[in-house]
């Protein structure tokens, strides 16, 4: 799905997610949670469809389980006991409202990392890193221009194995055979590669990047957006509101209009590339 | 691509212990971020190896290059999909080209991977654990001149591959996942994983110890035909 | 204005026995377009190398290369780089990066040109060379045709001086070789670069070149015009006689004392003024006798993928047992899967394939590709599995392997790395593994590509001597001209299905484009002559 979040520099879509990711890691307040949550997976729904639906149900959901049965075993503290298993341990309401908390985060954290994954592509990711490490970030190229290459060799000697009659040799034993084959194969091209980069002037000092992404004034304009929403955050933070206690009893901060301006801002910091996706489609359909 | 590898060990150990020191300090589980970010620090210093390498082209392309099979190797067992040679190979390629460039090359395909297979919490995890498998391994057989002594080989690698990327990988799922961290629900999050670990530790050694001599065999030639990876050398 | 110069250059390598170039004196001007062209192994790569010191071969070197009167070596790497470009051979591996619009910008990026100026050069080059429309793609999905002029354009895009290719349509098909060659002359005509390109197929080189310099055992043997070649051919430049154009080698052949043609266009003039014209009347060519099919296919369909379209769409096709098949096409047209097919290394999902008359799925494994089948593979590197050529051939069978060796010449390079051996050397190594499987039906996928004229008539007498032992050769190719020259029968497969299968000879006869140069010159006055022995000889026949 055409994005205009995913459209905008790679640096903007660092930032909101670094900013996202962290505080998805942190926060054990279920108000901030379940804002977080939402966001990440209505842009999941936006980016990915149906498949992020499936990616929810099947993994996910399981994953939640697993989180909330071992926080139920192992976690006995709590003053709401709900029943009591056969070894004699009370199993509570807090311990459970602790682990669906904290299954909940794993499950916000790979939403936007679903999210990311479908915004960050390689030439995004390469453009932000690579003038800190050129020589990093070229690997991280060659590597993706030989991987297709070697999966296509890979068919061709199991083919070409199989036409002499070395194909009988059992599974493993024909994928090593095919394996060694590759190495050669492709340690011998890798001299022609560096001939070829080396002709083309590759180690001389003062390198410079090409670059297809460019600093809009509007992703300026956003990134002070995210990083005020950061500091709210952070302020909120430093202040107390996001705490929460779950051990012995259920204990959450009380609520100010602080509180409320908080939720507003985190919620619209999190909201930002579904907001800003609407907003153009929104347009889009007025102009035509 | 020879420095001083203990250096290096001692730098990869002080950090790992950094990671647990520091997420068990921190209470009210801020583990998973402080973790995280703790181990993105320990990762700089190895930054430098990919931020401005003054080495040979050709032994940067063979990183590559090597790399690349390393993430296509699982291709080669289409139809076994428990068998992911990456760790194998990578290790057999630092054997042979030097510790750092066994490191490079397990580093460089772990996170091909995640970027194929998709990026999550647990990236910096997996691509640390493997550097650092592979590192170890590499160090150890290296220095006890263990290339071509296939048992040895596969019994090392398959070791670290164990101890070293399963516990590196799973601390993402503790960090993650069990309620606090008391011995008891550590060790169930890592039981749970623990079938996964052995298998692949187990494919590892296989690897290792069919592929290590013919694939070494084939480096070596490399090296001796364009005098790669050659001590005290540099262009 | 002399640009480079070579004074006395000489050049051993470490391992190797003599040197590979012998007093190389040269000069080429400014804006020259020359072709350097000899044998393979004559020393045109190593020449060519010296030219670009950061690709020049390790080893012993005498004498001087000067480029604008500075020695070459002297040059400082920015300089060197930016103004002597390099194109090789292999544009897969010549292509570094990932993304279509960053290898563009690799040179510049190495260099260090900043980041507007870039961005002009780069858009400058995608347009010249028409990349747009595949600006953004990733490399893997460009054709090889398109990764070459893609490898072309990153090298133009540093502005040099000169252009050095090194054999760069070897590994191309005939059409996109043509068009990369188009492309050359057109930066030579429009640009005035100097170029110098060695080459063994010089069909399409020699009407673009100014000048040809032959080397021979590392010596220049000649250094003229194109057209001066031909008087030589049937003197001391005798080894280029394969690789010339049709047109050339016909008026060598018939010693005719009319100016040389170079092009068909030209030669078919020169033809007319040769011979008396006839009324084009094409002889009756008995129907072949039926032989026995040994490849029988019935409605064959298959795909790679099952939403793909299909790339076999009911393929009918019967190759007869003994003989040489060859089945033609263009890119694409399912020529090797076919071959796949009907060696059952891949399963269609309709249809049946009989092999001398058994069902090829019911056949075990371990006894088709046993004294039954043998397949070739394009790229035949991908059966080298050993350290030597000896363990290589005792892999397959210890007790031929010897007498094998012997047959295909290889008793020399026995103890030699498959991977140090020369192209058709790898090709006959390789073929020697096939071969000691005892196939009776042997398949061929593209055995031509990259090979020389010279190895291409060697490799014609093996395959002929194959078939008098009673072996079925089935053979995929581009290459018309060897088709023409080697097969007994010709199939042309378009869209999936066969389009035209016929004796070689009716086969090219009946087909105005897809023909040899030898019948589209000769085809108005002899239209059953196909290839130039027939063209020579008909035209000695019927002189003026």
């Amino acid at each position: 799905m055409r994005s205009a979040f995913a459209g905008s520099h790679p640096a903007l879509n660092f930032l909101f997610f670094a900013s996202v990711v962290a505080f998805g890691m942190v926060f054990f307040h279920p108000v901030f949670l379940g804002i977080s949550f939402a966001a990440a997976f209505a842009y999941g729904v936006r980016l990915r469809g149906r498949r992020m639906l499936k990616t929810v149900f099947c993994l996910l959901l399981p994953t939640l389980l697993f989180v909330v049965l071992l926080g139920a075993a192992f976690n006995h503290y709590g003053v709401t006991t709900l029943f009591v298993l056969p070894n004699g341990n009370r199993v509570t309401l807090e311990s459970i409202v602790h682990s669906l908390v904290t299954g909940g985060m794993v499950l916000t954290v790979f939403l936007w990392f679903v999210c990311y994954n479908a915004v960050v592509t390689t030439d995004k990711f390469l453009h932000v890193f690579g003038r800190a490490f050129p020589t990093g970030a070229l690997l991280v190229s060659m590597t993706l221009r030989f991987l297709p290459i070697m999966r296509r060799r890979m068919q061709r000697i199991f083919e070409a194995q199989r036409g002499i009659g070395r194909g009988e040799g059992g599974r493993l034993r024909n994928g090593l055979h095919a394996l060694s084959i590759l190495v050669t194969w492709s340690l011998e091209g890798a001299v022609d590669t560096a001939d070829s980069m080396k002709s083309r002037g590759y180690g001389i000092r003062g390198r410079t990047n090409y670059t297809r992404f460019f600093w809009t004034r509007r992703d300026a304009a956003l990134s002070v957006l995210v990083l005020l929403g950061d500091a709210l955050v952070i302020a909120g933070i430093v202040c107390g509101q996001t705490r929460a206690i779950y051990d012995p009893y259920i204990c959450l901060p009380a609520r100010t209009a602080f509180s409320y301006a908080l939720y507003i801002g985190y919620a619209l910091l999190c909201f930002m590339p579904l907001l800003l996706d609407l907003t153009e489609d929104y347009k889009w359909n007025r102009s035509r | 691509m020879q420095r001083k590898p203990y250096l290096t060990v001692v730098s990869l150990t002080l950090s790992l212990a950094a990671v647990l020191v520091g997420a068990f300090l921190l209470r009210d589980r801020q583990y998973y971020l402080v973790s995280g970010v703790i181990l993105l620090l320990a990762c700089l210093p190895f930054a430098a190896l990919f931020r401005k390498r003054r080495g040979k082209v050709r032994e940067l392309v063979i990183v590559s290059v090597m790399a690349a099979i390393a993430v296509a190797s699982r291709a080669a067992f289409y139809m076994l999909p428990t068998v992911k040679p990456l760790c194998a190979i990578a290790i057999i390629t630092g054997l042979y080209l030097g510790e750092e460039t066994g490191f490079m090359v397990g580093v460089l395909s772990m996170f091909l991977s995640n970027f194929l297979f998709g990026q999550g919490a647990w990236t910096p995890y997996q691509i640390f654990g493997m550097g650092f498998a592979v590192f170890v391994a590499d160090v150890i057989l290296r220095a006890g001149r263990f290339q071509s002594r296939r048992l040895v080989c596969a019994v090392v690698g398959a070791l670290c591959c164990f101890a070293i990327y399963g516990l590196c990988a799973d601390s993402c799922a503790v960090f993650a996942m069990a309620p606090d961290l008391s011995w008891k629900s550590v060790s169930a999050v890592l039981l749970t994983g623990l079938p996964f670990n052995a298998s692949h530790a187990a494919v590892t050694g296989v690897v290792l110890f069919l592929t290590e001599k013919p694939i070494g065999e084939k480096l070596e030639r490399m090296c001796v035909k364009y005098q790669l990876f050659q001590k005290g050398e540099s262009e | 204005m002399e640009q480079i110069q070579i004074e006395h250059l000489s050049f051993s390598y470490p391992l190797g026995s003599g040197n590979a170039l012998e007093d190389v004196t040269l000069s080429v001007r400014a804006g020259e377009y020359v072709a350097l062209c000899g044998e393979s192994g004559c020393g045109k790569t190593t020449l060519l190398r010296h030219l670009k010191p950061a690709l020049a071969p390790n080893g012993q070197t005498s004498g001087v290369v000067r480029f604008c009167g500075t020695p070459v070596r002297e040059l400082d790497a920015r300089e060197q780089a930016s103004r002597i470009g390099f194109v090789q051979q292999d544009p897969e591996s010549a292509v570094v990066t990932d993304k279509v619009y960053h290898e563009l910008a690799f040179g510049l990026e190495s260099v260090g040109v900043p980041q507007a100026q870039m961005r002009l050069r780069v858009a400058e080059m995608a347009s010249y060379f028409g990349i747009g429309p595949w600006f953004n793609a990733p490399t893997d999905s460009l054709s090889g045709g398109q990764l070459q002029l893609l490898n072309l354009a990153s090298v133009m895009a540093l502005h040099p001086d000169v252009l050095l290719l090194d054999e760069p349509t070897s590994q191309l098909d005939p059409v996109s070789a043509a068009d990369f060659l188009a492309t050359v002359d057109r930066i030579h005509r429009e640009l005035g670069l100097t170029i110098i390109l060695t080459e063994h197929r010089l069909e399409d080189v020699l009407p673009c070149a100014d000048r040809v310099i032959v080397l021979h055992r590392g010596r220049v043997a000649a250094d003229c015009a194109p057209r001066d070649i031909g008087k030589a051919l049937t003197g001391e430049l005798g080894f280029l006689r394969d690789s010339v154009p049709s047109a050339m080698r016909i008026w060598a052949g018939t010693g005719s004392a009319l100016p040389c043609p170079l092009t068909v266009c030209e030669g078919k003039q020169w033809l007319s003024d040769t011979v008396r014209v006839q009324n084009a009347v094409r002889r009756d060519v008995p129907p072949p006798e039926t032989a026995e099919s040994a490849v029988r296919m019935r409605e064959v369909f298959f795909t790679y993928d099952k939403q793909a379209p299909d790339v076999l769409r009911g393929l009918t096709m019967d190759v007869p047992t003994g003989g040489v098949f060859a089945l033609l096409g263009g890119n694409g047209a399912g020529k090797s899967t076919a071959m796949k097919a009907a060696a059952g290394l891949v399963q269609p999902y309709r249809g049946r394939i009989e092999l001398f008359g058994r069902d090829v799925r019911k056949i075990p494994q371990k006894e088709l590709y046993c004294r039954f089948v043998g397949v070739l593979p394009q790229q035949v590197r991908t059966l080298f599995t050993e350290k030597t050529v000896r363990l290589e051939l005792e892999a397959i069978d210890r007790a031929h392997a010897e007498d094998m060796a012997r047959r295909l010449r290889l008793t020399a390079f026995l103890d030699r790395h498959p991977y140090d051996l020369s192209g058709g050397e790898q090709q006959r190594t390789a073929l020697a593994k096939v071969l000691l499987t005892q196939p009776q039906l042997l398949f061929l996928d593209e055995p031509t590509k990259g090979m020389d004229s010279a190895f291409k008539t060697d490799f014609a007498a093996l395959l002929r001597e194959l078939c008098e032992r009673g072996v079925t050769v089935f053979m995929v190719s581009h290459d018309v001209e060897f088709c023409a020259k080697t097969a007994d029968r010709c199939a042309m497969l378009f869209d999936g299905v066969l389009a035209a299968d016929a004796p070689t000879v009716s086969f090219f006869a009946d087909n105005t484009f897809y023909t040899t140069a030898a019948n589209r010159i000769a085809r108005h006055v002899f239209p059953d002559a196909v290839t130039d022995e027939d063209v020579i000889c008909l035209c000695n026949e019927n002189r003026i």
